[in-house]
């Protein structure tokens, strides 16, 4: 929930490639408006964002650049030899639930080189943002990946405002942790899917409906769509439901992760696959669960203000696997729960909602279950006259491509859902 | 072991849908908007996104953002809105096979829920596959994307006789948010589920109108 102006430097080619030598700052988004070609970087240490503004230039130095701009193609291998088999995967037949395809080089056994394709699902939705009224704006945000909406619509929100009520904060905060919630069970869920534990699979996605269920209470949507509106927020909350929902939630989780991370056959599977070192994470600009597993600690809600009045703290791990992601979103779970408890402690007697007069061009940013999400929009008189979306997704595939290189095909499944990663968030 | 130690000490979570109603904690207010006895017609409908609003609300245009709330519409407990033109001849068991053509995975979500022990759709005798080949129904999700349209129509080719298709979300029904166009465009639905995204007892009540229950 950070948001200030978007306020670029102009800066000449040559200074923007010596900024990009510095890998402690991260490149988090690029745009192209006009001639002119607007750069993002996030200091996570310093929790600073910043703007630069240069002619037409692509930055090639920085890896993450390719995925940002498209070009998707640049990740996959170059003449890879001899006895190579290349396949194209997909979009309907990918296991994975989502219009999406893979295109993949192998000897047959192990993986050389694995990219996503996308374009199966591009519904353009920043082209349909444009012109629209904000308000309206809201609705196709959120629907650009409707298991994150809740971080994409706070995110859009919070650009415009300077800031809302206090109870509204609050609740979109609650929002946002059960979506964090759902989402972690989620990926535990497919991971002990991969490993067919059946048993397990449904003990989880019993865990998901129940948040889906106190959702769909609470905001009157599974997912919480329409709870997030320009000032603040649609709905009360009652929370007294939280309450007691939560502590039987919090219960079920600890006896389920205890037989869990005790099982030999599941903790094999995720041990040492598709690991992402540290450096990996610097020079790709890796994000959220990817980059905290590998001991790199970015998290937009270490610079927020809101957060630092919450028990919130940042969840890290070194080892890079997908153990050491799924222990990151382990001790997510545990904090996000006492986070939430916390702000129903504490919520405050205010208004829902304020009056917010739109105008000018402006950020907003949220740590969403996989990443953080950013959303720059330029807004007058209430219409959207530019957006530019970055999902979290999109950067943190380039993590994927290079972290499952050379584990074997059985790997895969693991390896993609331990990130967390989805179609519709970066083939928007 | 342990697992099934503690499904048995876990008990009966599964729903007692379709034999009855929907309980409340399955299905609170997340169904279809209705007007209050002094709606403000009039301001719903300028200010609806999809203008599903005219003298009722049109369930397949709907996307359940809850803007018209703010006119006094009030959300109801309906979810079971599905629609069915032709349904399978027969009813004992059918084969899913689910093909999203560009959605925002809230739907997809929503299809996979329905393997959860609250809805455990395999004791209704529906089980997903993973190819075309063996599917008695074929069930489509999202706004159509013409790039995946065209794997969705080879996919339909390839099922065997007969078959159905239900079309799930306002995306696959009307466009929704997205557009104008709806999956009938490209394809003859023959089973409509209303929703943005169908909760899973609306896919359920859905799934087994294919199946002629
Ligand atoms: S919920 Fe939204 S889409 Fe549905 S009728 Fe109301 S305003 Fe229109
Ligand atoms: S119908 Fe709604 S939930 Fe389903 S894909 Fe479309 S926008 Fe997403």
């Amino acid at each position: 929930m950070i948001s200030g102006e978007v306020e670029a430097s102009r800066i000449s080619v040559d200074e923007l490639e010596d900024m990009a030598k510095n890998r402690d700052v991260a490149l988090t988004a690029y745009f192209c408006r006009g001639d002119e070609c607007l750069y993002v970087w996030t200091d996570y240490e310093r929790g600073r964002t910043e703007f630069t503004a240069t002619k037409e230039f692509d930055l090639r130095s920085r890896p993450l650049f390719h995925a940002l701009s498209g070009e998707m193609d640049a990740y996959q291998l170059k003449c890879p030899g001899n006895d190579v088999i290349s396949l194209h995967y997909g979009p309907l037949t990918t296991g994975l639930w989502e219009a999406g395809a893979f295109k993949v080089l192998t000897y047959g056994e192990r993986i050389l080189n694995v990219t996503p394709d996308f374009g199966y699902k591009r519904r353009e939705v920043e082209k349909k943002v444009v012109g629209r009224r904000v308000e309206e704006a809201i609705f196709l945000i959120e629907r650009l990946c409707g298991t994150y909406s809740v971080a994409y619509s706070n995110a859009f929100c919070t650009a415009l405002e300077n800031g809302c009520p206090e109870r509204a904060e609050y609740i979109r905060a609650i929002a946002l942790e059960l979506e964090r919630l759902y989402n972690h069970f989620h990926v535990i869920q497919r991971l002990t899917a991969a490993a067919s534990q059946k048993v397990a699979i449904s003990h989880f996605s019993a865990l998901v409906e129940e948040i889906l269920r106190l959702n769909a209470k609470l905001f009157h949507h599974r997912y919480a769509f329409g709870l997030n509106v320009l000032g603040g927020v649609r709905r009360n909350v009652d929370v007294n439901i939280i309450d007691k929902k939560l502590d039987a939630i919090e219960k079920d989780f600890e006896e389920l992760v205890n037989i869990l991370l005790s099982s030999r056959i599941f903790i094999d599977r995720i041990h040492n696959t598709a690991t992402l070192s540290r450096e990996d994470v610097l020079k790709l600009d890796s994000i959220g669960i990817a980059a905290r597993g590998s001991g790199v600690k970015r998290d937009v809600r270490t610079f927020d203000s809101f957060y630092s009045n919450t028990p919130y703290r940042i969840a890290c791990e070194r080892d890079g696997d997908s153990l050491a992601r799924t222990v990151v979103r382990i001790r997510e779970i545990r904090n996000s729960i006492e986070i939430i408890r916390h702000l129903i402690n504490e919520l405050p007697q205010t208004a829902l909602k304020s009056e917010v007069e739109c105008n000018g061009f402006r950020y907003g940013r949220v740590e969403a279950a996989h990443g953080d999400v950013f959303v720059a929009v330029e807004v007058k008189d209430g219409v959207v006259k530019w957006i530019g979306i970055r999902p979290a997704s999109l950067v943190n595939y380039v993590a994927f491509i290079h972290a499952v290189e050379r584990n074997v095909f059985t790997d895969f499944p693991f390896a993609i859902e331990s990130f967390g990663l989805s179609f519709a968030d970066s083939d928007r | 072991m342990r697992w099934i130690f503690r499904g048995i000490k876990k008990g009966i979570l599964t729903t007692r849908y379709p034999e009855e109603k929907p309980a409340y904690d399955e299905v609170p207010e997340i169904g279809l908007p209705v007007p209050d006895k002094c709606a403000d017609f009039a301001s719903a409908e300028s200010n609806c996104p999809t203008g599903a609003i005219a003298d009722a609300v049109d369930a397949e245009k709907c996307i359940f953002c809850g803007r018209c709330e703010d006119f006094r519409f009030k959300r109801s407990r309906t979810v079971e809105l599905a629609e069915v033109r032709k349904a399978l001849p027969f009813s004992k068991s059918i084969h899913v096979f689910v093909a999203d053509v560009g959605s925002c995975n809230a739907c997809n979500r929503e299809v996979e829920m329905l393997n959860n022990p609250f809805y455990d759709f395999h004791r209704l005798g529906i089980f997903f596959t993973p190819t075309p080949r063996h599917a008695d129904v074929l069930l489509v999700i999202g706004y159509p994307v013409e790039k995946t349209v065209k794997a969705l129509l080879e996919a339909y080719d390839a099922m065997p006789e007969p078959k159905v298709v239900v079309a799930a979300g306002s995306c696959a029904l009307s466009g929704g948010i997205f557009g104008e166009r709806g999956i009938d465009r490209y394809i003859d639905v023959d089973v409509r589920v209303p929703g943005c995204p169908p909760p899973p007892i609306a896919l359920l009540h859905g799934l087994l109108k294919a199946s002629g229950r």
